[in-house]
């Protein structure tokens, strides 16, 4: 399998992988050097490939472009060793009543599926400080995916906390021998963002994770107890984060 | 003569015939340099990366997108997502020419694939490949030769491998849903996108 893997660089470079298939290729990417290398020269050459596509960009594009700019607040570069979370937690609290109102506006806009699982997680909030303050940043953005035949997924993400929380339901129970891990998914790395167990109903806890760097993906596998460093099954749900 | 592919049958032009013929190296050490300073939050230097790549990822997005509104919307993200990330660039894994195009045509594809099922997205491609607005095509020197360029190359492969990458880059379809396009197998397809790249990439004499 692993060199049936190593075939896939190609349609990975043209962005032709499913996400799941992508997971599973950038884990695998992420032991291979050779591999990393020859997706760096065939990412090269697609960018020519786009490059001769070139066509004039409208002018309004670019007045619209710089002021959005403006107001976007960049990530921090990548530095060894991030700062220990439960510092930023101490601050959600008192955001916490804003924080319904704030979660309910955005959650009707994407459906009941997302207002049962906001709920949830407006719930688990009051004993989750982390959460939180995830929830009531003024930039939250929840996405939702189904999940199983009537389970859920639900991410709300601060891109200004670097942080996503993570809820879900419809999960079936695993033997003690597997569990549910979570992956932060971005152009270059899959990250493993913790692990997950479902209550008796299928639902997991909310669950913070970060930082989220330039992760623009997320992912939900089974893996053997205790977690795997790279995905090794196909996701059972893959999440696309907002950018803005 | 120009690039044609089969799409379901139906031949697709790609690039209008070249008028000139010319190669020139696509990495850019001062773009490279532009996005250092862009992580550094230089609002002047993001203007000037925006002027030097506008084009090429609206281009790209519009091919890929070609819906005009959807593609400005696309074309704000990707340029967003390069402000923002712009400290995350590390000229050793790749020119920032390759990052900016790579965000640009992920972005594209999400959108197209979020939006439509694939046999919607048939019937579109097979709607509009006509009204492909060419006459947009950046007219510029230099972006009619990297045109050239690139077409030149895409002529070397064979059919099945330029078919295979044309669809997957330019239409943004999977490997699966080409396979399904050119009636071949799964792992043929993958076969051929890897080699039908990397002989575009010894074409192009591209430095990873």
């Amino acid at each position: 399998v692993r060199e049936d893997l190593h075939t896939l660089a190609g349609a990975y470079a043209l962005d032709a992988l499913p996400d799941q298939d992508r997971l599973l290729f950038e884990g695998h990417l992420a032991r291979c050097d050779a591999c990393a290398e020859e997706v760096r020269g065939l990412r090269e050459t697609t960018a020519q490939l786009g490059a001769a596509a070139a066509a004039s960009a409208p002018a309004h594009l670019r007045v619209q472009t710089l002021a959005r700019v403006r107001e976007v607040r960049q990530v921090p570069p990548v530095v060894p060793d991030l700062a220990p979370r439960a510092r930023r937690a101490r601050r959600g609290s008192r955001l916490a009543l804003g924080l319904a109102a704030a979660c309910l506006a955005v959650a009707v806009g994407t459906g009941t599926v997302a207002v049962r699982a906001q709920h949830e997680l407006d719930r688990a909030e009051a004993a989750n400080r982390a959460v939180a303050a995830v929830l009531s940043a003024t930039d939250a953005r929840t996405v939702t995916g189904g999940l199983g035949e009537a389970g859920a997924a639900t991410v709300v993400l601060s891109r200004s906390r670097g942080q996503i929380v993570f809820a879900s339901s419809g999960l079936r129970r695993l033997p003690e021998s597997e569990t549910y891990e979570l992956w932060l998914m971005g152009p270059r790395e899959v990250r493993p963002a913790g692990l997950l167990r479902p209550d008796p109903g299928g639902r997991t806890p909310p669950l913070v994770a970060g930082a989220l760097g330039d992760a623009d993906r997320v992912g939900l596998t089974v893996e053997p107890a205790g977690g795997s460093p790279q995905p090794t099954t196909t996701p059972l749900v893959v999440l696309t984060l907002p950018v803005a | 003569m120009g690039c044609v592919v089969a799409n379901g049958g139906r031949p697709v032009r790609l690039f209008r015939k070249p008028a000139s013929a010319g190669a020139r190296e696509r990495r850019s050490p001062e773009l490279d340099l532009l996005l250092g300073r862009v992580g550094r939050g230089e609002e002047a230097a993001f203007e000037q990366t925006y002027d030097q790549v506008a084009d090429l990822v609206y281009g790209l997005v519009r091919r890929v997108v070609r819906d005009p509104a959807q593609s400005e919307e696309v074309v704000q993200e990707v340029l967003v997502e390069v402000w923002r990330n712009a400290s995350r660039y590390e000229p050793a894994k790749g020119s920032a020419m390759a990052w900016i195009m790579t965000v640009a045509h992920r972005r594209a594809v999400d959108r197209v694939r979020a939006e439509q099922a694939a046999s919607e997205r048939h019937a579109r491609v097979a709607r509009s490949e006509q009204v492909v607005a060419y006459d947009e095509v950046a007219e510029d020197v230099e972006a009619r030769l990297d045109r050239e360029r690139v077409r030149r190359c895409l002529d070397t492969l064979t059919e099945l491998q330029r078919q295979s990458v044309a669809l997957a880059y330019y239409e943004g379809y999977t490997y699966r849903e080409v396979a399904e396009l050119l009636t071949v197998p799964l792992g043929t397809v993958k076969t051929r996108m890897r080699d039908g790249l990397i002989r575009m990439r010894d074409c192009l004499g591209v430095e990873p």
